[in-house]
């Protein structure tokens, strides 16, 4: 037993038998990389904390990051994205690995997304089946035959990983069309540094505040070729998306402008700017806004968000769209279970992060495995978002399980299963109980690729389900998130 | 070499006036080995500021930038085209086991899928039995065959023209025009998985022709020895000189002849003319 259990903060805390708990060992040992902050931190009375805590909400408030959601509050009230004090921290030597892991998979999604609108190799060799990959809405037939600038579909990517029970990091999945969270990584960041101002001084922490710059390299190093001085926008939908407040912060932090369609206009094939000096030629376009709403000649005609003639601008070179159309064919669900093989197919190389274990009913030898396991897994249709008809063995009576293997035995190629994968737990002050309580967590990172610009920012988005015992990170359903500190001693 | 001059007319009406409307139109005869674009104007009124680009299929369009406020505009187009004469029986066919070889190959669906996938423009009913491509059948007779079900399946009737029509929706009353008959032919062949895309373009009339006085619609087939290969399933037609190709696509959805963004408060609609004629230039000397 730690001493740090006698602090009124953490003195009912309590680890989980069978789950993993990033700050304490199963011996309830603090682990060396965080015994030095929880350290700090015990030190300070309930009364003490809360006052710190009130200090940084404050700092976001008036900074105005934050959030409304859609379904719960139909008025769109704007709330603050709830912030916990205690950072997550990994340390570098395992954080290097995750980075590697994620520019090859960055590497693998460009090479796998070129190949499938040119030369279809992948699909010639039979590593995914052909209809997994036409029976994706998000493949774009604009795409045929295209080569975007420095050969990037996925200049912005953003990947969510897990820790399992067994201490292992695993990928949950990819965002390759609009990923978003980055700017509260650096709010985080912020309210940290003014909270805690003297413990950056103790702690060596990797910046993440060169994001916006980096990002700015990115959209000028892809764009069209024959120009020397990028003019790069980024396209919002509006003030009435969840994620504007990102939008003006990142489009802030590049120094570039913060357009809506009605901004731009094409003419002879060329996207100009309306300013008050008169039409402005633009060069690069990070756009915010999914694929079906960008351009109403070719996709949604009565989409008012996007820009009407923008592809043909696009395919004929004179503008670059960030990220590009069609990369959401890569990160469907289906599609993830072929990620591992992605990798080796084009890069040679065994992947450096593992996804979730998935059966494909559609093999013989997987499906044979899921009839017998099916009260240790779940089972997922691969054509479905949203959890809609997913089965959780766990809990399952023997009625059920039976009905479940008729259903895929009636389609196997439909499903697809995977075990029941655990989130780690990370000490987390709850205001209500004034004190530390373990909380399940995940983490997103990001990961910006250009011409000749690889990186990935150090840490990325912790986000914690708030609510005991719920798996639920999202930001909408109760969600908070942490600090992240990739830290070196 | 025949010549043709051909007219193209349309009348956009605005109830009230936009604040912004920009239109593409895919109108243009496409230039080709036995198809040859030997003149070619557009004016419109009132003037507006246009410019050539590609469509999905990198086709031609046009696209208007329509000055605020009116209330009607007019685009001309005006094209003469030259046609070699085509024989759709002249080709050397493969044996029909390489044919069937062919169509068959992995590689060769991969290459050609969007063109073998139903869109939801032709997907066929289920529980209905349509012609199927019998082992000993060359690839060429059982289009043909096809082409004649889809004739003798529908009833031109032009009252039924929409945009929106679905083969489903065709089926129910067994009347249609010139898309719907391409359509149901695409979802045949595509159930037999022989890829075939839809094509719009003129129609010069000939006794009996039904859809010259619109823009029509037919479809093309990947017949292996020929390659693509024009039939007509609203007149029971082979391609030949009298059909004036402009785009191809998947479906209706890549081939419409007008798209546009119009914000405005009101309605509009839009109105419009063809006509084909043989140019009495014909027969110049080589």
């Amino acid at each position: 037993m730690d001493p740090i259990f006698d602090s009124a903060l953490f003195q009912n805390y309590a680890t989980r038998p069978g789950q993993f708990d990033e700050v304490f060992a199963r011996n309830n040992h603090i682990k060396p990389v965080y015994s030095d902050l929880i350290g700090s931190f015990s030190a300070l009375s309930p009364a003490e904390y809360r006052q710190l805590n009130e200090y940084a909400k404050r700092s976001f408030l008036s900074q105005g990051i934050t959030f409304a959601t859609y379904n719960q509050n139909p008025r769109g009230i704007e709330r603050i994205f709830p912030f916990d004090l205690l950072p997550r921290i990994i340390h570098k030597q395992e954080w290097e690995v995750i980075e590697r892991g994620m520019i090859q998979r960055a590497q693998a999604m460009d090479l796998f997304l070129h190949d499938l609108y040119n030369d279809k190799k992948v699909l010639k060799d039979k590593i995914i089946p052909l209809e997994l990959i036409h029976s994706s809405h998000h493949l774009c037939r604009f795409m045929e035959g295209f080569t975007p600038p420095g050969n990037t579909y996925c200049h912005i990517s953003g990947t969510d990983l897990i820790r399992h029970a067994d201490g292992e990091y695993y990928i949950l999945e990819d965002n390759l069309r609009c990923p978003s969270g980055v700017s509260y990584v650096l709010a985080n960041r912020d309210a940290m540094k003014k909270t805690f101002s003297q413990l950056f001084k103790q702690f060596n922490v990797a910046s993440v505040m060169d994001y916006p710059s980096v990002l700015l390299e990115v959209l000028q190093s892809v764009c069209p070729a024959g120009v020397d001085d990028p003019v790069c926008v980024l396209l919002t939908p509006g003030v009435y998306n969840s994620a504007y407040y990102e939008h003006s912060f990142l489009a802030q932090s590049m120094g570039v402008e913060l357009v809506e369609g009605r901004d731009l206009y094409v003419d002879n094939d060329f996207v100009y700017m309306n300013t008050v000096y008169g039409p402005e030629k633009v060069d690069v376009v990070y756009r915010r806004i999914d694929d079906d709403f960008m351009d109403p000649l070719v996709f949604l005609a009565d989409s008012v968000l996007g820009v009407p003639g923008i592809m043909s601008a696009y395919r004929k070179g004179n503008v670059t769209l960030v990220n590009a159309p069609g990369t959401g064919v890569a990160d469907d669900k289906a599609v993830y279970t072929y990620i591992p093989e992605i990798i080796r197919y084009y890069l040679d190389q065994e992947p450096l992060l593992k996804n979730v274990p998935t059966y494909r009913c559609r093999e013989p030898e997987h499906l044979q495995y899921v009839l017998e396991h099916l009260s240790e897994l779940v089972v997922k249709p691969v054509d479905q978002s949203g959890g809609y008809g997913i089965f959780i063995g766990q809990n399952a009576s023997r009625e059920e399980i039976e009905k479940e293997k008729e259903r895929i035995l009636g389609s196997p190629r439909e499903y697809i299963a995977q075990p029941i994968m655990a989130l780690s737990l990370h000490a987390t002050f709850i205001e209500q109980k004034n004190q530390f309580e373990p909380r399940h967590i995940d983490l997103r990172t990001f990961t910006l690729k250009g011409r000749d610009v690889q990186y990935v920012l150090s840490g990325g988005l912790s986000r914690v389900a708030l609510k005991e015992g719920s798996l639920i990170v999202n930001s909408s359903q109760g969600g908070g998130s942490k600090d992240t500190w990739i830290i070196n001693d | 070499m025949t010549e043709y001059v051909i007219d193209y007319h349309a009348i956009n009406h605005y109830e009230q006036p936009f604040y912004e409307a920009f239109l593409e139109f895919l109108i243009f005869p496409q230039p080709s080995s036995d198809q040859q674009v030997i003149h070619l104007t557009h004016e419109s009124e009132p003037w507006c500021s246009t410019y050539f680009s590609s469509n999905v299929n990198g086709f031609r369009v046009l696209r208007c930038r329509l000055p605020a406020q009116s209330e009607t505009f007019e685009l001309r187009m005006k094209a003469r085209v030259a046609k070699s004469p085509i024989n759709p029986f002249e080709y050397q066919p493969l044996e029909i086991a390489g044919e069937r070889a062919m169509l068959r190959s992995h590689e060769f669906q991969v290459e050609h899928f969007a063109f073998l996938q139903q869109t939801h423009f032709t997907l066929l009913p289920e529980g209905r039995t349509f012609p199927s491509w019998k082992p000993d059948e060359p690839v060429f007779d059982f289009c043909q065959r096809v082409n004649a079900f889809v004739f003798n399946c529908l009833d031109y009737d032009a009252r039924h023209a929409s945009v929106h029509n679905t083969v489903l929706d065709v089926l129910n009353d067994h009347k249609g025009v010139c898309q719907d008959f391409a359509h149901l032919m695409l979802g045949i062949l595509r159930l037999n998985m022989i890829p075939c895309r839809y094509v719009t373009g003129y129609l010069h009339p000939g006794p009996g022709h039904k859809g010259s006085a619109a823009i029509h619609a037919w479809t093309e087939v990947y017949v292996p020895g020929n390659g693509w290969t024009g039939f007509d399933p609203t007149n029971n037609l082979m391609e030949d000189v009298h059909y004036i190709k402009i785009a191809h696509g998947v479906d209706l959805d890549e081939c419409q002849t007008l798209r546009g963004v119009v914000r405005s408060a009101g309605r509009n609609s839009t109105e419009y003319e063809v006509h084909v004629r043989e140019s009495e230039m014909q027969n110049l000397p080589q």
